[in-house]
């Protein structure tokens, strides 16, 4: 009991610790941010980082907070709110990763080490890239916010390596991304780095899991901005939220919405068994990927033509959504990895 | 040991412990047909109504001065999750979960003594008078009327989707008291037997063949001044007041779950395992369940949590009867030409599409229709205009 009520406290310190995230002017801040070389407002990722939130995977005696998957899954879903970048998730589940010098320096907010791990845009546990006698060669063709990453956590068909993004033999491009941010392809020619231990499926469960949680963040706040916008909006003299249409709109909103909380809420309790993290990830990570993409093209709908313009918010968690739901497995690439897992014919109520 | 030392009893295990002790319990003692899909006439049913109410399990919410158990709302739900996967027949608990209530808060000791301990040993079987021909969704306008005279009340009326009205022997009613003012603030609630003078009953034949929904028509029926339940005009009120349980109990994902097993049925009866498409179909069904079950269990957690119904609530029948509407869609599209049979698939051992899918279709009508359902979330959950 008293486990519990600790664990719901921190997350709740987590939460609060994130409050800055929906001040007045926020998403000025990130609209103005767009297309900048990072794709995010440059003080915000020192900021998450001196609050200590990329450490909450870096076991005690490293110097980190020791947390979990409930923890990070809750950070996420702040910053998914807040819009804050993506790649802060994902930085966030490469930490404990990471070598103690770089770690140190990552941790501070000097540094910052992004996972490259996917090769398909489809398939994200597709994997060629090799590893010799230390030295990296292959494509990451899917890293968002690649170019802020003074380190990529590479994992290749034999494990992890950190490679520093100045080596000799890397190289970055980059392509802009609906949410303002970019998408980095890394060549990867014979650069040397430095093997890690870890476990990839692991690692790959994680990063899904607190992705969802970024996902339910932005489907939530999306919901309440047009849950407070058709109560204000009138048409034919009434608020249109008064209208039939739209409420049930709503109330279909809000299904899905609790529908993907309550999925996560238990899975983030049930995880850590590699054995069965899989198909319980990918339930959830495809419910994650259709609610947001459903909740903000309907939240756009319900407001109108201006929904459709660049200056109303709501239309910077539809390409939120955009970018980020379909990233990490499709919601057919996720039902059809559960039906391998789960030997249908032979399993009445697989999950 | 007494009726009231084993409801402490009960009441003292862990819930794993008391858990494990219905399990072994219903297995020893059910002596009826498992996974019926249908509800058998109440008295079929009544040996194992018996026998439960003998357990101490039939009423648990019930005070135990009333003959109930008091248990905690989280044995409470184990109870009805230990029958469900064991697969018990399902009663006609009206009695229990709506009438007793409803006597025990707002009746008279007389009602009490001359009601309840036949609503527990099975004596009583009830039917429901709320819906009327020209009031559906819009209860409240409902005209069948109640007047006072010098015996009691005189009743005349027409109610309709009395569910087993030929099947009970007794009726609670909601009634018109006052016709002018506030239309909720002029009903009352009734009870009253079947074998009253005026009243007849004509079955209403369904989309399924069935005959459970009946037609009441309330001539001159003459019921004595204690047929009135609570204060007059305070029936909308008091109907009103013990949702609750029913509410988190309508979203046991059982009928969907049911359903499901069926549809895995009909793949493998018809080899379509190896049809990509086919197979994202029934996952895409079998994510939509977990997740329900994950929104079911995690609202049994906050109501054990903090003994409050949310407003949220309500989501749970919206989620369960969409979603098994969803799953019997399916099983009528999959089976193809299979997919308009009266009778079950041959050889298949039973397996019926079109049952499951015209058993589907009132879900989403009865006690509330969805729509219904999204007004009232709409408003009350997420504030937004009337």
């Amino acid at each position: 009991m008293t486990e519990v009520h600790d664990r719901e406290d921190t997350v709740r310190m987590l939460r609060d610790s994130l409050a800055f995230l929906a001040k007045e002017g926020r998403m000025a801040a990130v609209r103005a941010a767009r297309h900048t070389r990072s794709g995010f407002d440059s003080g915000e990722w020192g900021a998450i980082a001196s609050l200590g939130l990329l450490s909450i995977f870096v076991p005690e005696e490293r110097g980190g907070s020791g947390l979990g998957v409930t923890e990070a899954a809750a950070v996420a879903e702040e910053l998914g709110k807040g819009l804050a970048p993506q790649a802060l998730v994902n930085a966030i589940v490469a930490a404990p990763l990471l070598p103690d010098d770089i770690l140190e320096n990552v941790l501070s907010g000097d540094r910052v080490a992004l996972p490259a791990w996917q090769e398909d845009p489809v398939d994200p546990l597709k994997l060629e890239a090799q590893v010799d006698e230390d030295a990296v060669t292959g494509v990451k063709s899917y890293i968002p916010y690649a170019r802020v990453a003074t380190d990529f956590l590479v994992l290749t068909t034999d494990g992890f390596v950190a490679v520093p993004a100045d080596g000799v033999g890397v190289s970055l491009t980059c392509d802009k991304l609906h949410d303002g941010g970019h998408l980095g392809r890394l060549t990867l020619d014979r650069a040397a780095g430095q093997r890690l231990k870890g476990d990839a499926n692991l690692f790959a469960n994680a990063i899904m899991l607190c992705n969802a949680g970024y996902l339910l963040g932005v489907s939530q706040r999306a919901f309440e901005i047009t849950q407070a916008y058709i109560q204000t909006r009138e048409q034919f003299g009434r608020p249109i939220g008064s209208f039939q249409a739209l409420q049930h709109r709503a109330v279909d909103m809000m299904l899905e919405i609790e529908l993907l909380r309550a999925g996560l809420d238990r899975a983030v309790r049930i995880f850590g068994d590699p054995s069965s993290d899989a198909p319980v990830v990918s339930r959830i990570m495809a419910r994650a990927a259709t609610t947001a993409m459903s909740v903000t093209r309907k939240a756009v709908q319900m407001h109108g033509g201006i929904g459709f313009t660049d200056e109303a918010d709501i239309g910077l968690y539809l390409r939120k959504a955009m970018v980020v739901a379909n990233s990490m497995g499709t919601p057919k690439w996720h039902r059809q990895r559960f039906a391998k897992l789960a030997d249908l014919p032979n399993n009445r109520l697989a999950s | 040991m007494t009726r009231e030392e084993r409801a402490l009893a009960d009441a003292a295990m862990t819930d794993d412990e008391f858990r494990t002790e219905v399990r072994q319990w219903i297995a020893a003692n059910y002596m009826l047909e498992r996974n019926l899909l249908e509800r058998p006439k109440f008295s079929v049913t009544k040996p194992w109504y018996v026998k439960l109410n003998e357990r101490g399990w039939l009423a648990p919410a019930w005070p135990i001065e009333y003959g109930g158990s008091a248990l905690p709302i989280m044995k409470q739900i184990i109870i009805v999750e230990e029958q469900e996967r064991f697969g018990t027949c399902r009663l006609n608990d009206m009695g229990i979960t709506m009438v007793g209530p409803l006597l025990i808060a707002f009746g008279t000791p007389e009602q009490k003594a001359a009601l309840l301990p036949g609503i527990l040993n099975g004596d009583i079987a009830w039917c429901q008078g709320y819906s009327e021909p020209g009031s559906g969704s819009d209860l409240a306008s409902l005209r069948s009327e109640a007047v006072p005279h010098e015996e009691g009340w005189r009743i005349n009326g027409q109610k309709i989707w009395t569910t087993r009205a030929n099947d009970a022997n007794w009726m609670f009613a909601l009634l018109r008291t006052e016709k002018s003012g506030v239309k909720q603030d002029g009903i009352s609630m009734f009870v009253f037997p079947m074998d009253t003078p005026g009243i007849t009953v004509t079955p209403i034949v369904d989309l399924n063949g069935g005959t459970e929904l009946c037609h009441t028509f309330l001539d001159d029926v003459l019921a004595g001044p204690d047929a009135l339940i609570g204060e007059v005009n305070k029936g909308w009120t008091i109907s009103r007041t013990l949702l609750g349980f029913e509410r988190l109990y309508v979203g046991s994902p059982k009928q969907s779950a049911h359903a499901i097993a069926r549809l895995h049925d009909l793949i493998s009866f018809l080899h379509l395992w190896n049809d990509n498409v086919v197979v994202d179909t029934y996952v895409q069904l079998l994510f939509d369940l977990d997740d329900h079950i994950d929104l079911y269990e995690s609202m049994i957690d906050e109501v054990a949590r903090t003994g409050v119904y949310p407003t949220t609530i309500s989501l749970l029948k919206i989620s369960q009867s969409e979603l098994y509407q969803r799953v019997t869609d399916q099983l009528v599209e999959i089976g193809g030409a299979f997919g308009g049979l009266v009778e079950p698939i041959p050889e298949t051992g039973g397996l019926s599409p079109a049952n499951q899918f015209l058993f589907a279709r009132p879900v989403t009508i009865y006690g509330g229709t969805s729509e219904i359902q999204r007004n009232i979330l709409a408003r009350r959950t997420l504030g937004l205009p009337g």
